[in-house]
Parts: structure tokens; sequence; C-alpha cells
């Protein structure tokens, strides 16, 4: 008996793989120069220095 | 066979395999956090729940690597064998891992706002028109999805329920879901991560998983239209006797595309469909165990020499004769009736034929 299906995961593959490679690789060149986790500290921390009037007074 | 089988036999330490697998991915996790925790990636301390989140998410999407290349990897040489009898709890443990990687994302990034976290999922960040700020989270979600419908489906109910096809075919969407997942990645963590680590075991793992079944599938492939275009009328020469692994087959394409499994168990060779009467598993990727040929998928059973299930089961597969001629294993392309008695090819030690 055949097992048919097994060419279709070959298909599958012949598809899948060089489209997700060529997206993804793509994709990843337009990442942003300055990743989110370098950029300077968050809102809420230059708020609070902004309104920290303690070392003023 | 069916409802009252539920043995996969293989072997008494399949409850060690489990340990095995639960520990490594306890070590995974465990190794990912304290490095996590002790470099601080980004010049800054790691906040350990998003760290948690992300260990979860890479150890499922390395586990899923792994469960894609064990299917090729076991067509391309038989020592990969015992991982296919043990795929199943590897996804079990995958889809384990994912569920909690997804709930945790959800509940840290979306539940704290009035909008159902689902609903958020999809619509606190609507830039979908844009490559850096994509809501990366959707195909996670898509991903998972998938695997959750395959999980929920992994049960041989659910097998004869749906009928084969309609099984695989569900069941092949892993594959789609394993490519959405790659881009959850892409779009997710490399956008934000300026070491090359990422990047280089993504991609590294994507071009491994599609190149093995390229390579495994084009092999195949181009067997099957070699015999096919022989349009051989003879009986077809396997290999050596010897090549054939004790209580172990060697899988031969036969013209019109089918696949025969050449078992050898002791001195005795016999050749039968390499589709199991279940769900056309992989016979000739099975073992004979206590005489019986041994379905890898889900552990049906059949006599070598004739194809009948051993009593109290009756299911039945072709035969195919097969003959020992100059050191050669040769297999009669024209398959017996399902059932069909034959004679074992009967070798020594040495492999010849006696
Ligand atoms: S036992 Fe299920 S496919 Fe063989």
């Amino acid at each position: 008996m055949k097992r048919p299906h097994r060419r279709i995961h070959f298909l599958f593959w012949i598809v899948i793989a060089p489209i997700t490679a060529l997206v993804g690789y793509f994709s990843w060149q337009m990442r942003p120069a300055t990743p989110f986790t370098e950029l300077p500290p968050g809102i809420e921390t230059i708020s609070d220095a902004s309104t920290d009037t303690s070392e003023s007074r | 066979m069916g409802h009252q089988y539920k043995a996969i036999q293989w072997n008494g330490n399949k409850i060690v395999y489990d340990l095995y697998v639960l520990a490594s991915t306890g070590m995974f996790i465990t190794i990912f956090m304290i490095t996590g925790l002790a470099t601080q990636p980004g010049g800054h301390p790691a906040d350990p729940v998003i760290l948690f989140i992300r260990a979860l998410g890479v150890t499922a999407f390395a586990l899923l690597t792994v469960i894609l290349t064990i299917g090729p990897l076991a067509r391309l040489s038989p020592r990969f064998l015992p991982m296919l009898y043990n795929r199943r709890h590897l996804g079990v443990t995958m889809f384990i891992v994912a569920s909690a990687h997804f709930g945790l994302a959800l509940f840290w990034y979306h539940a704290g706002g009035p909008l159902n976290p689902l609903v958020s999922l999809f619509v606190s960040n609507p830039q979908y028109d844009s490559i850096p700020g994509f809501p990366f989270e959707s195909l996670g979600f898509v991903a998972f999805l998938i695997i959750f419908v395959m999980a929920a489906t992994s049960h041989d109910f659910w097998l004869n329920n749906l009928s084969a096809p309609v099984w695989k075919a569900l069941h092949m969407l892993v594959y789609p879901a394993y490519a959405l997942l790659v881009m959850h990645i892409v779009l997710g963590a490399l956008m934000t991560e300026k070491s090359m680590l990422y990047p280089i075991m993504t991609g590294g793992a994507f071009l491994f998983v599609s190149g093995l079944h390229l390579y495994a599938g084009f092999g195949e492939w181009r067997a099957d239209n070699g015999m096919k275009s022989l349009k051989a009328k003879g009986w077809i020469d396997v290999c050596a006797p010897l090549d054939i692994p004790d209580m172990r087959a060697v899988i031969a394409p036969l013209p019109k595309g089918d696949r025969v499994a050449v078992f050898r168990y002791g001195g005795k060779i016999s050749a039968v469909t390499n589709a199991c009467r279940h769900q056309n598993g992989p016979l000739g990727e099975g073992r004979v165990i206590d005489g019986c040929i041994t379905c890898p998928w889900h552990g049906w059973q059949y006599r070598p020499s004739d194809g009948i299930s051993p009593p109290p089961f009756t299911e039945k597969i072709a035969t195919y004769n097969v003959k020992i001629e100059s050191g050669r294993v040769f297999v009669d392309p024209k398959p017996n009736p399902p059932g069909t008695r034959t004679n074992p090819a009967l070798i020594d030690m040495e492999g010849a034929s006696l």
C-alpha cells in the first residue's frame, strides 16, 4: 500500500522553507538599530525624576 | 485490533525516557534562567518573570525543533528509530511548556487592562502594517492554537473518529505552525536583541529542520520515481541479507510508488507492505517483537510470514514473496492478497542463502 502523504510532507517543506527563510531574513534586516532593551530609562523613571524635588531643597 | 489495543510496547525504558525528557527540560529552563539573570542582557538586571516567559518559549521551540527532526532522521538512519517511538511524549511535553509560555505571557502582558486578554493580544498593538512593530504575539497565538488542536486530537479516539486522511492533514499543520513560530521569534525577540546568539540559533534550527526534511524527502522522491520509470516486471534486488539489521527491516520502493518492508528475524527474511493497517504507519520503521512485526506508531502487530495479527486480533496486511539469490535479497513486486502465507527466505550467518 502507498503512503502518499510522504510526498505531501516534502511538498509542504518545498513551499514553507524558502518562504519562511526569505521573509524571516528580510524582516530581521529591518529590526530597529537601537533595540528596546537599550532605550533610555522608562517614562515612569523620567517622570519620577522630574517631579522629585528633594535634592533642590 | 482497534479499540482495546493500547500498548506501544517497545521498551521497558519508557518511564526512564520520560524522566530523562522532563529532567532535560527542567535543566534547560534552569540554565537559561541562571544565565539570563547572571549576564544581565541589555545591561540592566533582567526581570525574572519576563526571563521565565522567554525561557519557556525557547524551550518549547527547542523541543519542537527536536520533534521535527526525528521523522527525517529516522528515515535516514535506523539509529534514530528509538526516538521515533517516543515522539508523542516529547510532543506532549512541548505542548505543556508552550501552554505555560502562552498562559504566563497572556497574563503578564494582557490581563491588567479592561479588555479580555485574548482580545487585547490582537488589538493592543495594531501595527500590523509594520515589520519592526508587528504584533508578533498574534503569530505565536495561531501557532499555539494549531499545537493545541494537535495535542487535543493526539489520542487514538480522534484518529479513529476523524479518519486517517483528515487526522493526518490536521497533524501536518505542525509545519506551518513551526514557520509561524520562527516568525514569532524573528518579529518578537529578535527585534530587540543585539546579541547574534538568538538569530543564529533560530535560523540554524529552522535551516536544520527544513534541510533535513527536504533532503530525506528528495531522496524518497527520487527512489520512488526511479522505480516507477524502471517499470520493473521482474523481482526487485533489495540488498544483501545482512544489510538488514536483525529484528528490523529495510524499506524498498516498488513500481507504482508502493513500498515494501523487508524484515530479518534471526535467520529468516520476510516481506510485507510498508503501510500499517491501522493508520498507514511505516511498518518498516518498526521492529520484530515477540515474533511479530510491531508498528512504530501505535504498536499494532503482524506475523512476518502471513501478515496476520496475532490472536485474538484479525487484521491482515499484504505479504510479498522473497528469495535470496547470489547473496542478495529479491522481492517479487506483486503483492499477495492480505494474510497470504509466504515462505521466509533462509540465510546462514554469512548472509548467503541456505
Ligand atoms: S499501529 Fe497505528 S499506524 Fe500502525
